[in-house]
């Protein structure tokens, strides 16, 4: 199977059998072989293990995923380019080239979807996101790399790094989501508490994500002026 | 060299402008003007090494090398020109020659070993810039010791045998419960099996276990090949092979034959090459050794070789049995297809047959980007000069089973524990485990792996690992969207 989802996941092809409890990547020699050339040679990182760690780090079904219903993959393929992103500013390591663009070109494109998305007033999250879809861009990104987007943007406002840890660590703690805007309810209430400020005016006005009712009661309760 | 020969420099002068000219505007000087005792075969090779005309000279050092044995056979006499080749009872002794020989002609003999060596082992390379292969080739290289020629005199089964692994030579070799017998190779950590598995050998294994019976079959044309007792084995794959190796130790070791952590196991690649006596080789993959030395066969430097002192390969024998095909015409073994093991003259090491009755297979991928397996050696049916040489490989999937190939197993000594490359911070270890949630298995294929590559990466990707820990605060083993990725090399 080649993943094909998002970016990160364009320059190998991995193998993929699903175990009980749990899925398993078995990734080819020539493809090591590739990985390994690539830090013996250039000093470049694949940016599948990054997708693979991601995987792996991932803990946030139950809060933003209600079973039952059509998964947000944004949620989690976005959260690995996230965690990709930070992680290779906080490392200075170097990432191999993806979709024929450098890393570097990639991280800007990446900030930029956000711009293109805010520019475009039709544009929201039942319309993206939800459905796994981006808006246009050039760098042919999709649904995953605009939620890292806007995590990307939260950090650049609220603390980086630290408040990324805070963020996921507070989406961790909130109720199992019985539906799928409990998922985004519990997403905007996590940010909501990371940094201490009630961010329900930025996610529906600025953003256009949907948010219930009781919801935006309850982060202008816990966090409104 | 020709300051060392003749204890005169090639030009003199009254100050280096003058010499400088010299080098620049004169022929070289002929080495026997000053030295007249210096063999002419030797003259030549350093008037070939001081000619203006860069094309003129050697143009490798393997090249020097080669035109230094024939010097050195021209010195001795002899058409066989080294020693660290078989030598078999009852080989015709040197002849004298008609250069004048006793001092010079030993000390040109000296020289010529240490020019050799020198040559050999590119003294202008520094100790750094070796490889590590070549660095423990030099410790025990067997070209250093060429001077000494084997004591070995006729077949083995008159030698004593060694009770203990750790007093095993090659006159005295260590026998296992089969009668198999392994002696040391200098350079390597392992005893190697003086004969290629025989079938007698396989027939145990075949006996104690449910084993394919191809091994039982083979044959070329109705002539069967491998079915006598102490003919190699033949029609096995690399499965088979190991399999084998698997039973043996564990029944040895069952049988309080074998200390335990020790085994049974096929030869790597670089083994082999130690076994047979190749000098260094250069490249970091076997298909990059690939048929790179075109000089040295595992009986020596000439081709075709003695009759019936090369080893088994298609010879006038197997040219009656099966006229169509090719034949190293002149050559005569006695044999069509296999012959018993211990026919021919062993090597140095008193290793026998790893050239010619069948190619053996070895432990490595012959290209880590790929399946198939290496395979050393010529065969009985080999006739072709550039597949004959020492360097050459084979290489098929590990599920081939054909007729001209066989195996022959060493007795690791000092296996150890699994090799760990690099310990990473949070755990994990290159061989097996990884992070606590993530694994990465690398296995034998990865036995090329620069460990500071492997340290830059494994320890750059704990770094990543740390990285996730403190952003979710979590253990990754303890959750149920546990993922596992493995680097594995079959795909």
């Amino acid at each position: 199977m080649t993943f094909a989802s998002t970016a990160e996941d364009e320059t190998v092809t991995v193998s993929w059998t699903t175990g009980i409890g749990h899925a398993k990547i078995w990734v080819k020699p020539a493809d090591f072989r590739a990985f390994y050339n690539g830090v013996a040679e250039r000093g470049e990182y694949p940016a599948v293990w990054f997708r693979a760690f991601g995987i792996n780090n991932w803990y946030y079904t139950t809060q933003l995923n209600p079973s039952g219903a059509t998964p947000i993959d944004a949620f989690r393929s976005g959260y690995c380019v996230l965690m990709r992103s930070l992680a290779v500013e906080r490392i200075g390591i170097k990432l191999s080239p993806m979709k024929g663009k450098s890393a570097e070109d990639l991280r800007k494109a990446i900030d930029g979807m956000l711009e293109l998305y805010l520019a475009d007033p039709k544009l929201n999250f039942g319309n993206t996101l939800a459905i796994g879809k981006a808006t246009l861009n050039p760098a042919e990104l999709g649904a995953a790399d605009l939620f890292a987007a806007f995590c990307l943007r939260l950090c650049k406002e609220n603390g980086g790094p630290a408040f990324n840890a805070k963020l996921w660590q507070e989406v961790g703690k909130r109720p199992e989501a019985k539906s799928v805007q409990d998922g985004i309810d519990n997403f905007i209430l996590a940010a909501s508490a990371a940094a201490n400020k009630d961010l329900s005016d930025l996610f529906t006005t600025q953003w256009r994500w949907p948010m219930s009712a009781s919801a935006i009661a309850s982060a202008k309760k816990s966090w409104g002026k | 060299m020709y300051h060392l020969v003749s204890g005169h420099t090639p030009f003199a002068g009254d100050n280096a402008m003058t010499v400088m000219m010299k080098h620049v505007t004169q022929p070289p000087p002929e080495i026997r003007s000053p030295f007249p005792l210096c063999p002419p075969a030797l003259a030549d090779v350093i008037l070939k090494m001081m000619q203006k005309d860069p094309p003129a000279r050697q143009q490798s050092h393997e090249e020097v090398r080669t035109d230094l044995r024939r010097a050195f056979d021209a010195l001795a006499g002899s058409p066989t020109p080294v020693a660290r080749r078989p030598v078999a009872a009852g080989r015709p002794a040197a002849k004298k020659s008609g250069v004048p020989v006793g001092a010079i002609v030993g000390g040109v003999l000296a020289l010529c070993a240490a020019v050799g060596a020198l040559v050999h082992f590119a003294p202008w390379k520094k100790q750094g810039q070796l490889s590590e292969a070549e660095q423990a080739a030099n410790q025990s290289s067997p070209a250093l010791q060429r001077a000494e020629p084997p004591a070995m005199t006729g077949r083995p089964d008159g030698l004593k045998a060694s009770t203990t692994l750790a007093a095993a030579t090659k006159d005295a070799p260590f026998v296992n419960t089969l009668g198999m017998k392994f002696v040391p190779v200098p350079g390597t950590k392992v005893l190697f099996s003086i004969w290629e598995t025989r079938v007698k050998d396989y027939a145990e294994y075949g006996k104690a276990n449910k084993v394919d019976d191809s091994w039982t079959k083979q044959e070329k044309d109705g002539v069967p090949a491998g079915h006598q007792p102490d003919h190699p084995v033949c029609g096995v794959n690399w499965d088979d092979a190991n399999a084998f190796c698997k039973w043996l130790t564990e029944k040895e070791s069952k049988e309080g034959r074998l200390p335990v952590g020790m085994k049974y196991r096929l030869p790597t690649d670089g083994e082999w090459s130690r076994a047979v006596g190749l000098p260094p080789e250069t490249g970091a993959t076997p298909a990059d050794r690939n048929r790179k030395n075109q000089v040295d066969y595992p009986w020596g430097l000439e081709f075709p070789p003695w009759n019936g002192k090369g080893g088994n390969y298609s010879d006038s024998a197997f040219h009656e049995k099966f006229p169509n095909d090719q034949w190293v015409e002149g050559y005569t073994d006695g044999y069509a297809t296999t012959a018993p093991a211990g026919t021919f003259a062993p090597n140095e090491f008193a290793i026998y047959d790893l050239g010619g009755n069948v190619r053996e297979w070895c432990e490595d991928l012959f290209n880590p980007a790929g399946t198939s397996r290496v395979l050393r050696g010529g065969t009985w049916s080999g006739s072709f000069r550039g597949y004959l040489v020492s360097s050459d490989r084979s290489n098929f999937a590990s599920g081939v089973r054909e007729r001209g190939s066989g195996f022959r197993c060493v007795l690791d000594v000092a296996p150890g524990p699994e090799k760990i490359a690099y310990q990473s911070k949070a755990g994990m270890k290159l061989d097996r485990f990884a992070w606590k949630g993530t694994r990465v298995k690398v296995l034998s294929a990865a036995k090329d792996l620069d460990t500071k590559v492997m340290a830059e990466l494994v320890g750059t990707l704990d770094k990543v690992y740390e990285f996730f820990r403190e952003t979710t605060d979590r253990e990754p083993a303890k959750t149920k969207d546990y993922h596992d990725l493995r680097l594995h090399r079959r795909g």
